[in-house]
């Protein structure tokens, strides 16, 4: 555009060159401006990837290994057993009564885990500075405060890692009763400072209504939770669970 | 000044983007991917009498028989009695008579209650489903009929929990037939799903083999030697009646029904080697639709009647294959393994069945039918052969043979919850499922 401008009038070529410099400029700027603003229309889904993944089956002290569908699965599927043992037998889920043991023993090392962290923070005097300081801001305006914000990642992982194994330890679902394909229900909880679930609801539906009600039913049963960390300034936090079927089916 | 106060615009939207982004919280997402139980946890408690008195014994026999069918599904497992906080004589049968605190505590999600009233040889039964975190009834039936025949109403009330739990009926109204040999003589029996009902069907006296329903339920295919040929006849279970079909030199072996019941899968081996035929069963038309010098047997049809599967040793061992319905495109599907047999097509699509031998024993596969997802369900010293999907492709009937030992077995379809429908020291083998006959 600026190339025929030039060639069809030399005369105030000077003149009219910077001026659609500047409108360039300008377009530039306001589609940049644009682009920084798309993150922040709401997306209706809501399961943008989320800016840090919670990384769980790292921290095996904090919960029991997971005994469901693959290691059965892979057992099956390995070379044929010494002794003709009826799979029912393996297949039996633990008596609920159990459950509970060993729900409370989990949450005991979950506090204990947690109280360390506490006394971590307490003792490390540049931690308190800014917790859970949000993602888009620490890139674009506070990049020195990523160290903390690291930090109290890490921290706010432990806590996560409860909500996880507490609410994974409450899913039952038998095997069977889904269609072949996989399915995602996403729902979102609002945790308050003492444990409460004060609400939990759909954010996605995964079409098959046994599925949702188990998850649902899953993170109520689940309920009440472990108190937030003290150093969490919000009274309360909002998670997103993801129910996947894929090892259910 | 056009020129600043455009400036002065995108300024704005720029510090704007920038205030908007500052509190855009990330929201953490909690992945999820198996649940802990695969099963329902359900608690039954003892049937209260609602007229005042009744006999205790009824009482604990509802409990123990509802229970007893609940765990035969494979899909719950019963909370111990001994883990019950509720005090029977002050707890009712309605919701606002129940502390659900009490059950959820016991680990119980679901939780049946239930009373009875008996007068003479009537009996009136109550059942109620209550979903204990919710603390809401979900489903309650008021069922009324003779005192012998109250296994019937657990019956209707195991159907109303699966319905409201799992979306799908019990198989209870389904049968399994399969072939029992006495001596040198074998027919066709069928057993019900709880194994009961143990019926003989047909009076051969022969040899019999690979009994098959017909998709309305009405009629078993099967192969007899009762004219010292492997011919091919039809068992009208109504009537009691039996045709033969086919009745060719040689090998016909019985095959699959075509999902509209018009047509009939077999083997025939007449042209010196095994060929899978079709045959209309109203024209009595006859369609070859392998030509191979190799042995090809076994043949089933997918559930829309599109594709067809069947076991060919053309590439050297016995193998499951999949073809169209016109026999065009033969495509192996098993690729694991030496000797691969009795392919059987999930009534709901997706997945065959089929026998592999495995340390030169016989165990139950299943595989997608694009070949992906290869399961060995069972394990063990057992020869465990002939896979028969229930109707709803939720469980599999197969058999199961140690020395002389044979065995009629179901089991979930994803291997779990082996039962023995029948065992026997003669011979029980080649399970057919039926469909739903009701």
């Amino acid at each position: 555009m600026t190339g025929s401008m030039g060639i069809g009038s030399r005369n105030d070529g000077g003149f009219r060159l910077r001026g659609m410099l500047v409108i360039s400029f300008l377009l530039h700027t306001l589609m940049l401006s644009i682009l920084l603003a798309m993150p922040m229309i709401p997306s209706p889904k809501l399961t943008f990837g989320p800016t840090y993944s919670v990384q769980l089956v790292s921290s095996p002290e904090v919960f029991r290994p997971d005994r469901s569908a693959t290691s059965l699965a892979r057992e099956i599927g390995g070379v044929a057993r010494e002794k003709p043992v009826l799979l029912k037998n393996r297949m039996e889920a633990p008596p609920p009564i159990k459950t509970i043991g060993i729900r409370k023993e989990r949450t005991e090392e979950v506090e204990k885990a947690i109280e360390k962290l506490r006394k971590k923070v307490a003792a490390s005097s540049a931690a308190p500075s800014s917790p859970a300081k949000p993602q888009a801001q620490k890139d674009v305006a506070a990049p020195a405060s990523s160290a903390n914000q690291g930090n109290v990642d890490v921290k706010m992982q432990a806590y996560y890692a409860a909500l996880w194994a507490r609410i994974k330890g409450q899913w039952a679902l038998p095997k069977g009763i889904l269609p072949g394909d996989n399915l995602e229900a996403v729902l979102h909880a609002r945790i308050l400072g003492n444990g409460t679930l004060k609400e939990a609801d759909f954010e996605k539906r995964s079409g098959n209504r046994f599925f949702d009600d188990s998850a649902l039913k899953a993170i109520k049963k689940a309920a009440p939770f472990p108190p937030l960390p003290e150093w969490v300034r919000e009274g309360s936090i909002e998670i997103g669970i993801r129910f996947h079927s894929l090892e259910a089916r | 000044m056009m020129r600043r106060s455009c400036l002065a615009v995108c300024f704005f939207v720029f510090c704007a983007a920038i205030l908007l982004a500052g509190p855009a919280e990330a929201k953490v997402y909690i992945d999820i991917d198996s649940p802990t139980f695969q099963k329902f946890p359900i608690a039954v408690t003892d049937f209260v009498a609602l007229g005042g008195s009744g006999d205790p014994e009824i009482s604990a026999w509802f409990a123990a028989e509802m229970g007893r069918y609940l765990q035969m599904t494979g899909f719950f497992s019963l909370v111990d009695r001994k883990a019950f906080l509720e005090d029977p004589s002050s707890s009712g049968i309605t919701a606002d008579k129940i502390r659900f605190d009490d059950w959820t505590a016991v680990g119980a999600d679901y939780l049946v209650k239930g009373g009875f009233q008996e007068k003479q040889g009537t009996m009136v039964a109550e059942f109620r489903l209550f979903d204990t975190v919710k603390g809401e009834m979900l489903v309650g039936k008021r069922y009324t009929g003779k005192t012998a025949d109250r296994l019937s109403m657990i019956h209707s009330f195991l159907d109303e929990i699966l319905m409201a739990l799992t979306g799908e009926r019990s198989p209870l109204d389904t049968k399994i037939a399969f072939v029992m040999k006495k001596g040198k003589e074998s027919d066709v029996y069928t057993v019900n799903f709880d194994g009961t009902g143990l019926t003989r069907l047909t009076n051969e006296r022969s040899i019999v083999m690979l009994p098959r329903w017909s998709p309305d339920g009405r009629s078993i295919a099967f192969t007899s030697y009762r004219e010292g040929n492997p011919d091919l006849y039809i068992y009208k279970v109504d009537k009691r009646e039996t045709r033969r079909i086919t009745g060719f030199k040689g090998l016909n072996l019985c095959g699959c029904w075509s999902p509209d019941g018009g047509k009939l899968l077999f083997t025939l081996s007449y042209v010196g080697n095994e060929e899978i035929y079709v045959v209309d069963l109203g024209s009595g038309r006859l369609k070859r639709l392998t030509h191979n010098f190799d042995i090809d047997v076994s043949p089933v049809w997918s559930p829309d009647g599109t594709r067809i599967a069947f076991v060919s040793n053309r590439s050297g061992s016995p193998q499951i294959y999949v073809m169209d319905a016109e026999g065009n495109n033969p495509a192996r599907l098993t690729q694991d393994g030496n000797y691969n047999t009795s392919p059987a097509w999930s009534p709901r699509g997706k997945k065959i069945a089929f026998d592999g031998s495995v340390d030169r024993h016989f165990q139950i596969f299943t595989i997608n039918e694009d070949g992906t997802n290869l399961n060995q369900l069972t394990a063990g010293m057992e020869e465990c052969e002939s896979p028969s999907w229930s109707p709803d492709g939720r469980y599999i009937a197969f058999s199961m043979r140690r020395g002389d030992r044979i065995r009629i077995c179901v089991m979930n379809a994803n291997g779990s919850n082996i039962r023995v429908l029948y065992e026997g020291h003669d011979n029980g083998i080649s399970p057919a499922w039926s469909p739903r006959l009701r």
